[in-house]
């Protein structure tokens, strides 16, 4: 039985705890820009309060220090909301840390909707698109506390610039201390014929799993991906799933103009891979404050109408 | 001192002499920026050409990037790489690109975007600290630059976290793309801004070898904060066709040209 229960820790604390660990050891530094409080990184500055630099409400100027420090031999994580992490100090990753080679990691937290709460200037639907039309930024949507603890000790020792989605406050977890995860490689749930859901982050995994077994009551065959690499695409993963499938449908936290799923449409159509397509995430269009079932059902991502747009394309098919 | 004004007509030249390769380019702040260079290059900072990323070495960023050529003159007479290489500006496959760029040996960081280069050299000298390496910072801004809401940023962050380390400079050559500074945006008195801002502060004529060097041994001792020395220049300066004349900043620039500008800086016969 695929699904999330309650774990220990919440993910902002699962990757701060990391991160403590990995700094006994390795030159890892965390810098933020005035939001310890709210990224968790207040426990790392506790443990190293040497390691750790707030900046003050200075993104600009945090990612060029973070980039310099990179630079000179350390491995910077940096975080703000995904708002300001790909919108506001755009041109200083583009410029002062992916231009010079400089390999930080970024913490962009409560992307998509999940920043809601703090109203419409705070969200970003966009950031997949923005970060990934950048050359050499890996981008990575974390599932569960667990794929934080996993993952990080492999991005320290990455040479890569990442740039990290996460859900700050969710304690959910989906997967066992023993699986392995591998950074441009998608994870295979479950196995179906009828319909491929491709999913990225909790939020989207969670509608994934609900529209799955809605529709296996219905006696479809489903397959259930959790894609966390969003960029560099699991290629041979999406095409393996697209003829396979009779319909290929991405379930994302991010704007369905230039998120994952337009990442996903643009390789199975450069393979001459011409699945039937759906996609499900957020419009283009502006962010407002809401909860977020209200505004995954208004944008129309929800388990529901996943399964009642699929129902609908497979009986067109 | 005779030799290090050699040296500074030496970077004039030969940075000219690089953007006559190409046939335009920033004369103004080039020609303005020469004369610290020399300083800089010539007598304070520690470096070793032979290995460029020597971990000792003292960094420098070139924050108003735009002025490439003065920066690879420099480096190019310190042996970095050959003279000859300056005539290869902006040429397809160059290591000379009209701005910084960390493809040419001894650039420490890829800058243009004006106001980053600061954000970059605060990150260094903090870094540095961080390691307990002695090596220094050097920043060197443009005026029009600060502008720049970014520089700002750095400065607060510079004296927050007590960068003496760090020795700032502002090419003060009072001119920036669309004209004089003061009427695109004055910025009052710069002096007082990173003065305010908890700075140590000093103004010196930028195109006195002495005071420049003077100011920069000042800024080394000074303890527990970081400098800005603010360098009064002449946008184009040592050349007639752009010395005291408005709207230098990027001008066309000849082979001719380059001929009378080694008259004029008296490089003939030396």
């Amino acid at each position: 039985m695929i699904m999330f229960r309650e774990g220990e820790v919440d993910q902002r604390t699962a990757l701060a705890n990391q991160l403590v660990e990995e700094a006994k050891t390795k030159p890892v530094y965390a810098l933020d820009s005035d939001l310890a409080s709210s990224s968790g990184l207040n426990i790392f500055a506790k443990e190293h309060p040497e390691k750790f630099i707030n900046c003050g409400i200075q993104e600009a100027n945090m990612f060029g220090v973070a980039a310099a420090m990179a630079k000179e031999g350390f491995i910077p994580f940096v975080h703000t909301f995904s708002s300001f992490a790909s919108r506001r100090a755009l041109d200083q990753l583009y410029v002062s840390a992916i231009y010079n080679e400089s390999a930080i990691k970024i913490i962009s937290t409560d992307p998509g909707i999940l920043n809601s709460a703090n109203g419409g200037t705070h969200v970003s639907f966009e950031d997949i698109g923005i970060i990934s039309s950048l050359p050499n930024v890996v981008i990575i949507d974390f599932t569960d506390p667990i794929m934080i603890n996993k993952l990080i000790p492999h991005i320290i020792d990455d040479p890569r610039i990442y740039y990290l989605r996460m859900q700050r406050k969710t304690k959910e977890q989906i997967y066992e201390r023993n699986q392995d995860f591998e950074v441009g490689k998608g994870i295979v749930l479950s196995l179906g014929n009828d319909v491929a859901l491709i999913c990225n982050s909790q939020l989207a995994l969670k509608e994934g799993i609900k529209a799955k077994n809605i529709l296996e009551k219905k006696g479809y065959s489903i397959s259930l991906i959790d894609m966390f690499t969003v960029k560099p695409l699991d290629e041979e993963l999406v095409l393996k799933m697209a003829r396979r499938c009779k319909i290929v449908a991405i379930i994302e936290n991010s704007s369905v103009r230039n998120g994952l799923g337009a990442i996903i449409a643009d390789t199975l159509l450069m393979n001459r891979q011409y699945t039937e397509l759906l996609k499900f995430g957020i419009p283009e269009t502006l962010g407002e404050v809401g909860s977020y079932d209200y505004l995954i059902e208004k944008y129309g991502f929800d388990a529901n109408n996943v399964v009642r747009v699929i129902e609908e394309r497979l009986n067109l098919l | 001192m005779k030799s290090l004004y050699k040296f500074a007509k030496l970077i004039r030249y030969h940075s000219m002499e690089c953007i006559a390769s190409c046939g335009s380019g920033h004369v103004g702040g080039v020609l303005s920026i020469a004369d610290l260079l020399a300083v800089l290059y010539g007598k304070i900072m520690n470096i070793d050409s032979s290995n460029p990323l020597w971990e000792e070495r003292d960094r420098l960023v070139m924050s108003k990037g735009h002025c490439g050529p003065a920066l690879y003159a420099a480096l190019a007479l310190k042996g970095f790489f050959p003279i000859e290489e300056l005539r290869t500006l902006n040429q397809n496959g160059t290591r000379l690109p009209s701005h910084c760029n960390t493809l040419t040996p001894g650039v420490d960081f890829s800058t243009g975007s004006l106001g980053q280069g600061a954000s970059l050299a605060v990150g260094v000298a903090l870094a540095l600290k961080k390691k307990n390496n002695p090596a220094r910072t050097f920043l060197i801004l443009g005026d029009g630059e600060c502008n720049e809401g970014q520089i700002w940023e750095s400065a607060m962050f510079a004296a927050h976290y007590g960068l003496d380390n760090i020795i700032a400079f502002v090419d003060q050559n009072k001119q920036q793309l669309d004209g004089d500074t003061r009427d695109v945006m004055s910025m009052e008195n710069l002096e007082e801004s990173f003065l305010s801002f908890g700075w140590f502060v000093k103004k010196v004529a930028g195109h006195n070898l002495e005071k420049i060097e003077e100011a920069i041994l000042n800024a080394i001792e000074n303890k527990g904060k970081p400098s800005l020395i603010v360098l009064d220049t002449i946008k184009g300066k040592g050349w007639t066709g752009a010395e005291g004349k408005p709207k230098v900043h990027h001008l066309p620039f000849t082979e001719k040209d380059l001929e009378i500008l080694k008259n004029e800086i008296g490089l003939l016969g030396d």
